[in-house]
């Protein structure tokens, strides 16, 4: 069924692909909804941008790093669904009610800090930190200069430790 | 060049954050169903290139252009006629309107048709839209639409063409741009369609199909990494899923109060698969899920409006596939919970019923519906009591139910 489906792709293809999709898609999802500060807009752009990555397995499944080119994939398909939607106003601090339950108080200050950030440097943040990659490669994936990756990773991790009350001895 | 060290602190916290995330599952069967489908469009599209090479480029236009009749029929074996676009979206607003959306092209505009009665014939409501466009529909049939054609275009552009954010009272035919007002609702306008019922970051609100108006409800749920919510009747209903706990909100005054129950989920965490399905009232509420490989599937049941629940379980046949099955419920006329199992591609459904009155489930065998299924079950099987229900099945093809347990397939066909 498998290989019939996969019309494009080889069968070596199809069982690499259902490996690295066993392997990466919840690292994937939880780099976007973290990226997005919306789980379930993660949850549709990350089975998106796994389907487009299916079918060009044979090309996306040679590349040095998948899981970031379906990041990147993703991400583009949350935000312009984003423009679509952004008539709807966000709701502010100060107006949103209390959590029902909440959880964890680390998670919950990281969750606050980085929703604090642009999703700009959110992307840098968690390419860095959930994807493991290099400011080089950040750059590459995000289609901007290494300059630019560094500046907004300096400025995401001053807030970030504004935010979560770090002194500067962890560094 | 060397890298900005992200300092230990930083790092973990992050790593906290994502490990709060609720947790999903995974569907790679659905992921190649998907790729499948498109790719038959695909060749479809090569398909008619071939034989429109041919045919001068005004005919062509006249085609698209024109009004093209459409009919849905009751008969057949349930597979898509070669003839016809597969819509890609379908929703029913009540026994006799309902409402889809096709392209006849990958990358295509979209069309919206409508049918007024019961899906014999559909007329198109609006040719011209963005490539891809966002539909909702409200309690009492009317439609908002989100797709813009340019950014900075003045809807609406000209007639039966949608751009930016509309609303329609009239089932499509005429179209009203969608205004924010940030004062809140002082109660909800009838026939308001809910704004940002699964967002996030944005409070949840309504727009008045009448005026455009959208404003916050004047209450909100509890916020949430997300939220998914499901107006039935007078009651807005909202499941929110954390890491460790989920919360069953509801509202019985438009959204004016709220009141909001949560349990923890022990221990292996909630997943996106816990889905909430309201009753017909205002406090009876279901959850269903696929709680292993094994092909059991878990049924909750509340009377209390989420506070306390009832816990059946049934199983059917092992999963199949590496994501495993899924399993989903409907709600019939009766009150009784149907729910569907999908052991996964090429096995067969199997379906149980829990009554009101019911202390387990039974099997129950629905007629007309197809013993194998593709693609996934949960997002394919919709609809409650006052809407009818809908199951897209393989490929395009499409099922139609009153009652959850009689079912036909709908054939969307050209007729000229």
């Amino acid at each position: 069924m498998r290989a019939t489906a996969a019309a494009r792709a080889a069968p070596e293809d199809t069982d690499s692909f259902e490996s690295f999709y066993r392997g990466q898609v919840d690292i994937v999802y939880r780099a976007l909804a973290l990226t997005l500060t919306d789980a379930w807009l993660a949850r549709e752009a990350t089975d998106e941008a796994m389907l487009r990555a299916f079918a060009r397995w044979s090309t996306v499944g040679r590349y040095d790093n998948p899981s970031a080119w379906v990041y990147r994939v993703g991400l583009n398909w949350a935000t312009s669904r984003w423009r679509r939607t952004s008539r709807e106003r966000p709701l502010s601090t100060e107006d949103r009610p209390g959590s029902a339950r909440p959880p964890d108080p680390a998670g919950l200050a990281a969750l606050a800090a980085l929703g604090h950030l642009t999703v700009k440097h959110r992307a840098v943040v968690v390419a860095r930190v959930l994807l493991d990659l290099s400011t080089a490669e950040t750059a590459s994936l995000l289609g901007i200069p290494q300059n630019t990756v560094k500046s907004r990773l300096a400025r995401a991790l001053a807030s970030l430790r504004a935010e979560l009350t770090m002194g500067d001895d962890d560094e | 060049m060397n890298d900005v060290r992200i300092p230990d602190g930083i790092d973990a916290a992050i790593r906290q954050a994502s490990a709060m995330l609720p947790a999903q599952v995974w569907d790679l069967d659905s992921v190649i169903s998907r790729a499948t489908a498109v790719n038959r469009l695909r060749w479809r599209r090569r398909r008619a290139w071939r034989r429109l090479t041919g045919i001068a480029a005004g005919a062509v236009a006249a085609i698209v252009a024109g009004s093209l009749g459409l009919v849905l029929g009751g008969s057949g074996s349930g597979d898509l006629p070669a003839d016809g676009p597969a819509p890609s979206w379908i929703f029913a607003v009540d026994a006799d309107h309902l409402y889809a959306v096709r392209s006849g092209c990958e990358g295509c505009p979209e069309e919206l048709l409508g049918s007024d009665d019961g899906g014999v014939t559909w007329t198109r409501r609006t040719d011209r839209t963005d490539r891809s466009f966002r539909l909702t529909v409200g309690p009492e049939g009317a439609l908002l639409v989100e797709g813009i054609r340019a950014v900075g275009a003045s809807p609406p552009a000209q007639a039966g063409e949608i751009s930016g954010t509309a609303i329609s009272a009239d089932g499509g035919r005429t179209w009203t741009s969608v205004v924010d007002d940030p004062e809140p609702w002082p109660s909800l306008p009838a026939g308001a369609i809910l704004s940002c019922g699964s967002g996030a970051s944005c409070p949840l609100g309504a727009i008045d199909p009448e005026t455009g108006r959208r404003s916050p409800l004047p209450g909100q749920p509890p916020a949430s990494q997300g939220r998914r919510t499901y107006p039935v009747r007078a009651t807005i209903w909202v499941d929110t899923q954390d890491e460790s706990a989920w919360s069953t909100s509801v509202s019985r005054d438009g959204g004016r109060t709220w009141s909001t129950e949560s349990q923890p989920c022990q221990p292996a965490g909630c997943g996106a698969g816990y889905t909430l399905t309201p009753g017909l009232d205002d406090s009876t509420v279901f959850r269903v899920r696929l709680n292993n490989d094994a092909g059991e599937v878990v049924i909750l049941r509340s009377l209390d409006a989420g506070r306390t629940w009832q816990r059946y379980a049934v199983t059917g046949s092992p999963a199949k596939g590496p994501s495993g099955g899924q399993a989903a419920g409907i709600v019939a006329p009766d009150g009784s919970l149907i729910v569907a199992h999908f052991p996964g591609v090429g096995t067969d459904l199997e379906t149980w019923i829990l009554g009101p009155g019911d202390t387990a489930p039974r099997a129950v065998r629905p007629s007309g519906l197809p013993e194998r299924l593709g693609g996934t079950l949960a997002s394919a099987l919709s609809g409650n009591a006052d809407t009818g229900y809908l199951l897209r099945g393989s490929g395009s093809t499409v099922y139609r139910s009153l009652d959850g347990l009689t079912w036909w397939p709908l054939h969307v066909r050209a007729s000229a």
